[in-house]
């Protein structure tokens, strides 16, 4: 079942040209068809008494409920208080969050006589949330981050837009009390609240582009420019793709959350007012009509947390198979978000794992200006393809099943494991060829175990070699970042081996082990491949200043037709 | 002579990049302040459009 939830803001800004009239409008569209909203209220609502009698009308007459916008902190009142122009939360020294997060509470209650149950961030870290769920009990739902708000969207924004969150799970979830980015483990992990994302977004083009132009925000799509004035296909698709989504997963959150600035006049780059409101208003009966044939349900923030605790728990996997809307092509790309990591697969490079988030390291990211992450509240990778041409893939006899697209589909087993099936490629190797399915299972208790079977061959009789290679790295953007002192490692029977990476291209290796893994202290995390193939190869490199990668290597060597190779990956 | 319409770079556009094109009124000609990109109005948005079809061709827009 998708969840959704239409949210607005109410603001009073006196520094811009604003007015009231697109959010009433927004509001008045959305009661016309029955649709409950969640108003996110800004501080300096809270001063105006007949914005705050408007806010208590819409609530008490059509079940709305009121919470509290803290995405960007501005206007008059705010910058009395405040003493600053700095108006993201997340930014701010730790004591400077509190008292900001304080002072809107109180002011919050002593409008409207209760402290608010939903607040809204574009990205907050775990210790503010934490104080902020001590201190209130009642908060229960935040949206936390935009889906991959990074690198695309920095470029696309002239690198004017100072908001670092990739890495994050895209849907609901239960963050943890180590890093608001990560899925909490169980209850003393978790902070306590039902994390949501800032917009539903195209899980395609967020990982290839910006993934602020292609959104359940009409107006992202209308930047974009995915529409022709009034007429836009790709909000009814976007919306049943993610529809197919429940197929995989209990339950599906989905939200738009479109500023009224959006749909005021001369708002909204090339486009009329009118065309704006137009697809807004689509976007409403889109809601409507689903509700109506039992595949949606529309409910308040609030509502869905409590939905989600009902539903959900900590140790569930979440599942996105994603089909390329826009380009025409077949393209999909898979993501799993767990609370140890979360992986993206990618079946047009042939199954090649391309982005990889370890959250078992459960590093500790706040930023801020006394921090040493400075602004990037993005949680590290230590794969990824599009940054920094990082992947896991893997070489028949040489040939790289990374230049062979396919496609695949997912089966859930009954007993919660989640396998990737892959549609065979037909490779040429050495005066032959073949048949290769590849596929990954993830485990309910986290391991994922990559299985590649030569379904045939022209040649039966010849034995091939299957060679898992895992080129790593770390960061969060696209500059090489330093990875000094990792430590790469094979079990070898006769005595461990190992080196501590420190780019002078050296390398391990052995015919006699099980395991080839690597421990990146900066990431707190130990990858691993491992086999139970008596055959196997292993080595380890640890890279060179030019080409800043360390590469673990499983390679089994004796596979004839028929025969299926198992290689583990674990992430700990 | 037209007005200082709000044209977003067609060339910037390409990749991915926001860049609103400014207005000329002397040469009556937007201008990209990112790349090299200038022309008159009726130029501009069509090569904005020219973009929009190119890179969604196999895509339909309407319902």
């Amino acid at each position: 079942m998708l969840y959704c939830n239409v949210i607005h803001k109410i603001s009073n800004d006196s520094s811009v040209d604003y007015t009231i009239e697109p959010l009433k409008f927004q509001q008045d569209e959305a009661h016309k068809l029955g649709l409950k909203t969640t108003l996110l209220v800004s501080y300096d609502v809270l001063f105006v008494e007949d914005y705050v009698k408007y806010c208590i009308e819409q609530s008490e007459k059509y079940g709305d409920e009121l919470g509290l916008n803290m995405q960007f902190l501005i206007g008059e009142k705010y910058s009395e208080f405040s003493k600053t122009r700095e108006g993201q939360l997340h930014l701010m020294p730790f004591e400077q969050q509190k008292i900001m997060v304080e002072e809107h509470f109180e002011r919050f209650k002593a409008a409207f006589g209760y402290y608010p149950k939903s607040v809204a961030f574009y990205y907050m870290s775990a210790p503010i949330l934490i104080w902020m769920k001590e201190k209130y009990p009642e908060f229960k739902i935040a949206i936390m981050n935009c889906f991959e708000e990074g690198i695309h969207m920095y470029d696309g924004n002239r690198h004017g837009w100072n908001l670092f969150c990739e890495g994050s799970p895209w849907g609901a979830y239960y963050p943890s009390k180590k890093n608001s980015m990560c899925p909490a483990y169980d209850e003393a992990d978790a902070i306590g609240i039902v994390a949501v994302p800032h917009l539903n977004r195209d899980m395609m083009m967020a990982h290839i582009g910006r993934d602020d132009c292609f959104s359940s925000h009409s107006a992202n799509v209308q930047r974009g420019m995915v529409n022709e004035g009034n007429k836009c296909k790709y909000l009814y698709d976007f919306f049943d793709e993610w529809k197919k989504q429940s197929s995989y997963n209990k339950a599906v959150y989905y939200n738009t959350l479109v500023n009224a600035l959006w749909l005021d006049e001369g708002k909204n780059f090339e486009e009329t007012v009118e065309d704006s409101r137009d697809l807004y208003c689509q976007t409403l009966r889109i809601y409507k009509d689903n509700e109506d044939n039992g595949e949606a349900k529309v409910c308040t923030m609030a509502e869905y947390a409590d939905i989600h605790n009902k539903l959900c728990n900590y140790d569930t996997a979440d599942i996105n198979l994603w089909n390329d809307l826009l380009m025409g092509s077949k393209r999909q790309l898979f993501w799993c978000s767990r609370s140890e990591y979360r992986i993206t697969i990618d079946p047009n490079l042939g199954g090649a794992i391309v982005d990889l988030r370890p959250y078992a390291g459960r590093l500790s990211i706040v930023p801020g200006p006394d921090s040493d992450v400075m602004w990037t509240g993005s949680y590290p990778y230590v794969l990824h393809n599009w940054h920094r041409e990082s992947c896991h893939t893997c070489f028949i006899n040489g040939e790289n099943l990374f230049e062979h697209r396919t496609t695949a589909s997912v089966k859930k087993e009954e007993n919660g494991d989640i396998a990737l099936i892959l549609e065979p490629v037909e490779l040429d190797v050495d005066n032959a060829t073949i048949d290769v399915q590849s596929i990954f299972l993830i485990k309910k208790d986290g391991r994922i175990a990559i299985r590649r079977k030569i379904l045939s061959s022209s040649e039966p009789q010849k034995e091939y070699s299957v060679k898992e290679q895992f080129r790593g790295t770390k960061g969060t953007g696209v500059l090489p970042e330093d990875y000094k002192g990792t430590r790469l490692y094979i079990d070898d029977k006769n005595g461990e081996l190992s080196l501590s990476a420190n780019y002078e291209d050296r390398k391990i290796a052995s015919n006699n082990a099980s395991c080839v893994g690597c421990y990146v202290p900066q990431l707190n995390t130990t990858v691993e491949l491992i086999t139970e193939d008596k055959n196997a190869r292993f080595t380890a490199e640890e890279g060179y200043m030019f080409r800043p990668y360390y590469t673990m290597i499983c390679e089994h060597t004796t596979v004839k037709a028929g025969e299926e190779v198992v290689t583990w990956l674990k992430i700990r | 002579m037209a007005e200082n319409k709000v044209i977003r770079c067609p060339e910037c556009m390409r990749r991915d990049i926001d860049s609103e094109l400014f207005y000329d009124k002397k040469d009556d000609e937007y201008y990209c302040r990112l790349c090299c990109y200038s022309a008159d109005e009726e130029t501009a948005f069509g090569d904005l459009k020219k973009f929009k079809t190119e890179k969604y061709k196999s895509y339909k827009y309407s319902k």
